[in-house]
């Protein structure tokens, strides 16, 4: 109990001394808070997207009968598909249950009502179904939706515009084609999760850069952690009364505070300045933060008992650090990567957290489909500072 | 053994890849005496401090401080000693008051103890003035002092310092002496190592002669230079190649 108390009075003292520390390091306070932002102004202003897959399959249904509207979109969809993108026809039963199922990320459905609608001048819709978790295939659905409403929209004012024609010049009383709307458009409808605002740049790029940054200076906790070794202070603390584990605890505290902050001041100028949606759920996102923050540095902490000398704990954390957030999904959407390289990605903290935000952020995904990144975020926290407690070595 | 023993230094021995690089030493320090560890680099004199500090692991033998084994029974031992390394150990980002309540907090000492502290211990080594002021813009001598201020933080009965004074100025280098002297008149048990006989013979009671991981003589100051004539122009050259045969090999 009174050893206990000790302990959590020393990690207190060791964290605050690093934060005053950290304070008065100039270089450091510009390269965790400035930084970043100079990176996501710069970004979100060049920043198109351009997530075409390399290969995907789009399912379409329609519960019309033969005949309808949908009938002849559906066979030109079908046969006009090629390389990139298989668009292949299925029952609407089928579909449904293979999206239960998550065998697939959604499909296209029109309506029984859809013929009718669109020639009687009603509101068409085709509508989306999709897994929130299947991003590339709700992206491409979508706009796979927006093209046929397009083409429709064009064939009818076109249409219109032969009728006007033809009603001139020819002899009365022939009228316009019956059935050929007038003012008919079609919308989109999401099912699922309901009506979202396509994702935006900073949506994207606040968060991913928030991983990338946030993990990079905390990584950077390692060259602190080597440094008072090179300078005799963790000699001189544990001729004291310092443990070893207060030491690596009281760094992991100080690192995981500077990593709070920096969260912190990213989301609050996030939402100011770059009007960032957080999505549905902004606590998740706020607990992603702090788990990342705490995953990463569990990492510098492990890094400090790899490294030699603070210069290698140094180049160690910026390689690691640039690596992971290129392949971890910080510089472009892990979800436009290859399947096979998203799940390499997994033994990055960035992929997880990213995958985490963008879910939340850009698909409005719900808490319960982001249990598995925080999990995983959570492991990374607790087996990387368990394996620091137990290499760490004072001499 | 006398009763006003307070280390007992037992056969101490540490290996480094083989290489013996404290070879069965043994002394006693009685209790308010100044004593000093007198050799060229590389002698052994860290090892066998850092051995003496529970922060080395010893290969063989013992160190006894305050009855309490270095061994067996280190965190006891940690409560007695504080130690002034040779290397400088503070945080150069802080205040010279920031560093000395930091380490004295660590030890336990409340906030208010802490600033006590630390307040009379830059006063004894004569930098009260600059409490505030970064460590990082002090002259070498005033970082040194700094060092010795943040050993006094827990009022050690034996405190360790490992040569004080390299690279010190004059001004520093007496602020050193007179801060020793001071704790020594205290009742403070000291060992001190250097390679300047004129400094050992001005504050050590007693002086362990050592040469690589060995003590090769241990005596007052006094006798150790009587053996070779005018003891005011004796220096540890002269007594090293009297002990040896050989001169210094590194008089660095
Ligand atoms: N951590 C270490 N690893 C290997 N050798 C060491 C280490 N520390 C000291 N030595 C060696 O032990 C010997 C004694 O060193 P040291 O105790 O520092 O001498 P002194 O303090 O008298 O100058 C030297 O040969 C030195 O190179
Ligand atoms: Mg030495």
């Amino acid at each position: 109990m009174k050893s206990m108390r000790t302990f959590l009075r020393q990690v207190g003292l060791l964290a605050g001394k690093d934060l005053k520390v950290f304070a008065r390091d100039r270089g450091a306070l510009l390269f965790a808070f400035v930084f970043p932002f100079v990176f996501v102004v710069m970004f979100s202003m060049v920043m198109v997207w351009n997530s075409e897959p390399e290969h995907m399959v789009v399912y379409v249904a329609t519960e019309e009968e033969d005949g309808g509207l949908s009938r002849h979109i559906i066979d030109a969809m079908v046969s006009g598909s090629g390389e990139g993108l298989d668009i292949r026809e299925t029952d609407p039963d089928k579909a449904r249950a293979s999206l239960v199922k998550e065998e697939i990320g959604g499909y296209l459905l029109f309506p029984r009502e859809f013929s009718d609608d669109v020639i009687s001048g009603e509101q068409g819709a085709i509508v989306v179904y999709f897994d929130p978790d299947a991003a590339t295939t709700r992206a491409a659905l979508m706009s796979i939706a927006q093209t046929v409403i397009a083409e429709l929209e064009a064939y009818r004012i076109t249409y219109e515009a032969v009728a006007e024609l033809a009603a001139t010049s020819a002899p009365t009383g022939t009228g316009g084609p019956a059935g050929v709307p007038g003012t008919a458009a079609v919308s989109i409808v999401y099912e699922e999760v309901g009506k979202i605002d396509p994702p935006r740049p900073v949506d994207f790029l606040v968060p991913s850069y928030l991983t990338m940054f946030v993990f990079f200076s905390l990584a950077m906790t390692a060259e602190t952690l080597v440094a008072e070794k090179e300078d005799f202070t963790l000699e001189r603390l544990v001729s004291g009364t310092a443990t070893r584990s207060s030491l690596v605890a009281g760094k992991l505290t100080s690192s995981f505070v500077r990593g709070l902050i920096q969260a912190a001041v990213f989301w609050v100028a996030g939402l100011l300045i770059f009007n960032v949606r957080m999505g549905h759920y902004a606590w998740t996102v706020v607990l992603v933060s702090v788990l990342l923050a705490l995953a990463a540095s569990g990492v510098g902490v492990f890094l400090a008992t790899v490294a030699k000398t603070r210069r290698s704990a140094g180049a160690m954390a910026v390689l690691i650090s640039l690596s992971f957030a290129a392949f971890g999904g910080s510089w472009w959407p892990l979800f436009i990567m290859p399947v096979w390289l998203q799940n390499l990605a997994r033994i990055t903290p960035h992929a997880w957290a990213n995958s985490a935000f963008n879910k939340l952020m850009l698909f409005g995904a719900s808490p319960a489909s982001v249990v598995p990144e925080i999990t995983a975020l959570a492991v990374f926290a607790v087996a990387f500072f368990g394996l620091a407690v137990w290499r760490f070595k004072v001499n | 053994m006398p009763e006003t023993d307070f280390v007992l230094v037992q056969d101490l021995r540490k290996a480094f890849n083989g290489h013996m690089a404290v070879d069965g030493v043994s002394f006693n320090i009685e209790k308010g005496e100044i004593f000093g560890l007198l050799g060229p680099n590389g002698a052994g004199k860290t090892t066998t401090i850092r051995m003496m500090a529970t922060t080395l692991p010893i290969t063989g033998g013992d160190v006894i401080i305050g009855g309490h084994s270095v061994h067996r029974n280190p965190a006891e031992v940690r409560h007695l000693i504080g130690v002034c390394p040779q290397e400088l150990a503070l945080y150069l980002e802080l205040s010279a008051l920031d560093n000395l309540v930091f380490f004295g907090r660590m030890e336990g000492l409340s906030k208010a103890e802490a600033l006590e502290a630390a307040m009379r211990n830059l006063e004894l080594v004569g930098l009260a003035d600059r409490a505030k002021h970064r460590v990082a813009k002090f002259s070498g001598g005033m970082k040194r002092r700094v060092n010795l201020a943040i050993a006094l933080m827990n009022k050690p009965e034996l405190l360790f310092l490992d040569e004080p004074t390299v690279g010190v100025d004059p001004q520093s280098r007496n602020h050193i002496f007179d801060t020793i002297e001071g704790l020594r008149d205290q009742g403070t048990t000291i060992l001190y190592t250097t390679h300047y006989m004129e400094e050992a013979d001005r504050l050590c009671r007693r002086i362990a002669v050592m040469d690589a991981g060995r003590v090769i003589a241990l005596d007052t100051p006094r006798n150790l230079k009587s053996r070779l004539g005018d003891p005011d122009k004796v220096t540890l050259e002269d007594i090293f190649l009297d002990l040896t045969g050989r001169r210094l090999r590194d008089a660095g």
